[in-house]
């Protein structure tokens, strides 16, 4: 019986000072000289991340770059306080988790993915999509993020940092301000109650198939013959 | 390991968020346990599929520019500096030592050294004693301000050292208890 990791898409960070924490480091002392163009080096190095990070947690892609410009401007306005001993990666997402936690709750809710959001945008790098393995994509992101809205919170932001954002639980600890044994746990049960969440929905497509398809046989068996 | 330990670290292995020795007791019971198995497969599976749809919508570059050119217009100038501890500090302090003293003087004030009850004269009237031997309530309503009613309680307390103050028995309490009722 193979037991053997499967692959899976992302992998923990590595721990220990990464050579772009020590770059960003001193993009930062340059920032604080007064040289503005190492910010924007610092916003273009990480502004995709931030919009995801938004993204992943909102569903809005005007939100999400509102959240993540928000984001990036009061992390410029606290630089003076930035604790060199921690990566601007870290401290930036936490900013934006903050303010995407802040607006959900504005919000009151999740946002469903509108299908228009999905289609949007140019081609993913590494060349087109089959049109069908796009919208099966679309389809499977839109009922993802239908099953994550369906989760607390807590579990839901340590669920999407981790799989959607591919952070580790150490990350998400210093993200969210938690340990690394509390972030393990939600994860845990944010996964089974997203696993049962899925299951369920699954079910009741599969029965919806079933009556529909019941349905058109019994229409056709109705239909006059020719 | 059994399955009901096993169970509660199935969704953690699954994503591959378990460390070496908790992670290998897992892969080790999986290799004979067919449910587990099985749950540990459904899980992996569907962390698969929620991890691909984690970047299915592309983004172009002229969203990052826009995003960019919206940062940039809103910086004006240098970073504002930290605020300075120091002075915070020194403030703080400033305030604790003054808050001290003045505890520290009322409460000199209030209870006197050699414990003799206090017997206010004006404009301050005692009301009565209270349940403790020597407890005395001090009736403010008419309006004197505090700083007077303790210059009175200071200046009565040097006329009674001035005076040689009562001794004190053994049978009387070491200090009495002055309640200050205020309205």
């Amino acid at each position: 019986m193979r037991t053997g990791a499967l692959p899976l898409t992302r992998s923990p960070r590595a721990d220990g000072p990464r050579a772009e924490d020590v770059a960003d480091s001193r993009l930062v002392e340059r920032t604080l000289a007064g040289d503005a163009e190492a910010f924007e080096a610092l916003v273009r190095r990480y502004e995709e991340r931030a919009w995801w990070a938004a993204y992943h947690l909102l569903g809005d892609a005007e939100e999400a770059r509102d959240i993540a410009q928000e984001a990036f401007l009061r992390a410029y306005k606290a630089l003076a306080r930035f604790d060199f001993g921690m990566s601007f990666y870290t401290w930036l997402y936490r900013i934006v988790v903050n303010l995407s936690i802040d607006a959900m709750r504005k919000r009151g809710r999740l946002k469903p993915v509108a299908l228009d959001d999905l289609a949007g945008g140019l081609a993913a790098p590494g060349g087109e999509p089959q049109p069908g393995e796009r919208i099966e994509s679309e389809e499977t992101a839109a009922r993802v993020r239908e099953v994550l809205g369906k989760l607390p919170e807590k579990y839901r932001t340590v669920m999407t940092l981790r799989e959607l954002d591919g952070l580790s639980c150490k990350e998400i600890a210093s993200i969210v301000r938690s340990t690394h044994a509390t972030v393990r746990w939600r994860l845990h049960i944010a996964r089974r109650m997203f696993k049962e969440h899925w299951d369920r929905m699954e079910r009741a497509a599969r029965h919806e198939g079933l009556s529909q398809s019941g349905r058109l046989r019994r229409a056709e068996d109705r239909a006059p013959q020719p | 390991m059994n399955c009901t330990s096993i169970r509660k670290r199935l969704a953690l292995h699954a994503g591959g968020d378990l460390d070496g020795r908790e992670a290998a007791a897992v892969a080790a019971h999986l290799k004979s346990c067919l449910a587990c198995y099985r749950e540990y497969s459904e899980m992996h599976e569907l962390l698969g599929q929620v991890r691909a749809s984690g970047r299915h919508r592309a983004r172009g570059d002229a969203e990052t520019e826009s995003l960019v050119a919206g940062v940039m217009r809103g910086i004006h100038g240098p970073p504002p500096p930290a605020p300075q501890l120091l002075p915070r500090l020194a403030m703080a302090s400033g305030w604790a030592a003054a808050l001290l003293l003045g505890v520290a003087l009322g409460w000199r004030a209030l209870v006197p050294a050699d414990g003799s009850p206090i017997e206010p004269k004006s404009p301050a009237r005692v009301l009565d004693h209270g349940s403790a031997p020597g407890a005395l309530t001090i009736d403010r309503r008419d309006g004197s301000p505090a700083a007077s009613l303790e210059e009175d309680l200071a200046r009565q307390l040097e006329e009674l050292r001035r005076r040689g103050g009562p001794s004190r028995s053994p049978q009387e309490p070491p200090t009495p208890a002055l309640r200050v009722k205020s309205f």
